[in-house]
């Protein structure tokens, strides 16, 4: 038995933040400049009562829609969250009983940023491959929007909210669909990409909810979500071509070999000066974030799903997957689509 | 070895300015586009033309132009 993904759906809300209602808030970038960096004209941002658990639901139920799977064929869910619904019980648990999950199930939390998603392919794989289980509903998916101060133009014009619900299936086969793995973690990164305040190490008070100005004006507390976008792109571009020469080395393949680069969708201009520095070129290097942002772990689902949808992903075809940042954590593999 | 006549040009393009406005004693925080974002294009910049490798962490360390050209000059290549 070997896993592949069968199918994948996401899910947006329907709130949207645009970026030239961004550059009314914040006049002195224009929306040019920000499309320029981000490579994004809208975001989807979750309503107040929505929490990442129902974008989940609403990704899972679409794939049930479609006919991928019925709910009751489901024997594993992992849940990939930054934003759960609660401290405990596990957000899993919670979803298990909405999306009609059988209580034979096995459900978890995991708790992982722009990595996520391959992380969760290796997961998937694991129970899989090992017999454990046959059907496994990965379901990604974040509302880094309830982090964001308004004020705070940096993370802001980056991220979006969003969810994602990949079927990963049993299938016969002598032949692999997924793998090798690499993976990375650098701790010392930590405060690169943080919300400080809320966990047990440092509990929400009054003094956490001060709200200080840095350089550029931007607007924040402890209780909101920092990047330093510097330190960011630098750890960027010191361990994704790393990974990505380690992931062809281990696979023993060439860059040639490889259909379809699909990396995590963190802003245009960083995709494009990785592509550039890799060289890889546009037509094997796929970008899909200017209609939602970076939404954190759901950035590659969708990005596989609107290149299955128009046509630059294949039947046959061998893909190549990274993940990076928050952590900092890092992670890549290989995916021959079904 | 990088040409400062050659930085300057580059720094010139980064802050949409034209080619030999900059000198090198220029302190960074006179200008008004030196921000986040032409931090990043500058790292990029660096990564891209003088393949070296430069820490963010020290960038902001840097008051001048010409900081900035010690710093990338002095860095390890990539």
């Amino acid at each position: 038995m070997k896993a592949a993904i069968q199918a994948i759906e996401y899910y947006l809300p329907e709130k949207t933040l645009t970026t030239e209602k961004l550059a009314t808030e914040f006049p002195d970038w224009s929306a040019e400049k920000i499309d320029r960096m981000t490579g994004i004209s809208e975001r989807h941002i979750a309503a107040v009562e929505e929490c990442a658990s129902d974008l989940g639901v609403e990704a899972a139920r679409k794939l049930f829609a479609a006919g991928a799977i019925a709910p009751a064929q489901v024997d594993y869910l992992l849940f990939c969250t930054q934003s759960p619904d609660h401290f405990l019980p596990t957000t899993a648990c919670l979803m298990q009983t909405r999306l009609n999950l059988p209580v034979t199930v096995g459900a978890l939390d995991f708790n992982l940023g722009h990595s996520g998603f391959v992380y969760g392919l290796g997961l998937a794989q694991g129970l899989i491959e090992t017999g454990q289980v046959s059907n496994v509903l990965l379901i990604t998916a974040e509302t880094y929007s309830k982090f964001i101060h308004p004020r705070d133009r940096s993370v802001r014009m980056i991220f979006g909210d969003a969810a994602a619900a990949t079927l990963v299936r049993a299938v016969e086969s002598t032949d692999s669909f997924l793998g090798p793995y690499v993976y990375g973690t650098d701790g010392s990164g930590a405060a690169s990409l943080i919300v400080p305040a809320g966990g047990m190490r440092e509990p929400r008070t009054v003094e956490t909810s001060v709200v200080a100005v840095d350089e550029e004006g931007n607007e924040r507390s402890r209780n909101s979500l920092f990047m330093n976008g510097g330190e960011v792109f630098t750890f960027t571009l010191s361990v994704v071509p790393n990974a990505m020469r380690a992931l062809l080395a281990r696979a023993d393949k060439t860059m040639e070999e490889i259909d379809l680069f699909v990396f995590h969708q963190a802003n245009a201009y960083i995709l494009e000066h990785l592509r550039k520095r890799m060289h890889i070129s546009s037509e094997k290097f796929y970008v899909a974030l200017s209609h939602c942002g970076n939404t954190v772990s759901s950035t590659i689902p969708i990005a596989l799903k609107h290149a299955q949808l128009d046509g630059r992903l294949r039947s046959g075809q061998l893909v190549m997957l990274i993940g990076f940042g928050v952590g900092y954590s890092w992670s890549g593999t290989l995916l021959r689509w079904i | 070895m990088i040409e400062h006549a050659d930085f300057l040009l580059q720094m010139d393009e980064l802050l949409d300015q034209q080619a030999r406005t900059l000198t090198g004693s220029e302190p960074l925080n006179a200008i008004e586009r030196w921000d986040s974002v032409a931090l990043v294009t500058f790292l990029a910049m660096v990564d891209e033309r003088y393949e070296r490798n430069v820490q963010a962490a020290a960038v902001s360390k840097c008051k001048t132009i010409d900081d900035l050209y010690r710093l990338v000059s002095q860095s390890p290549s990539n």
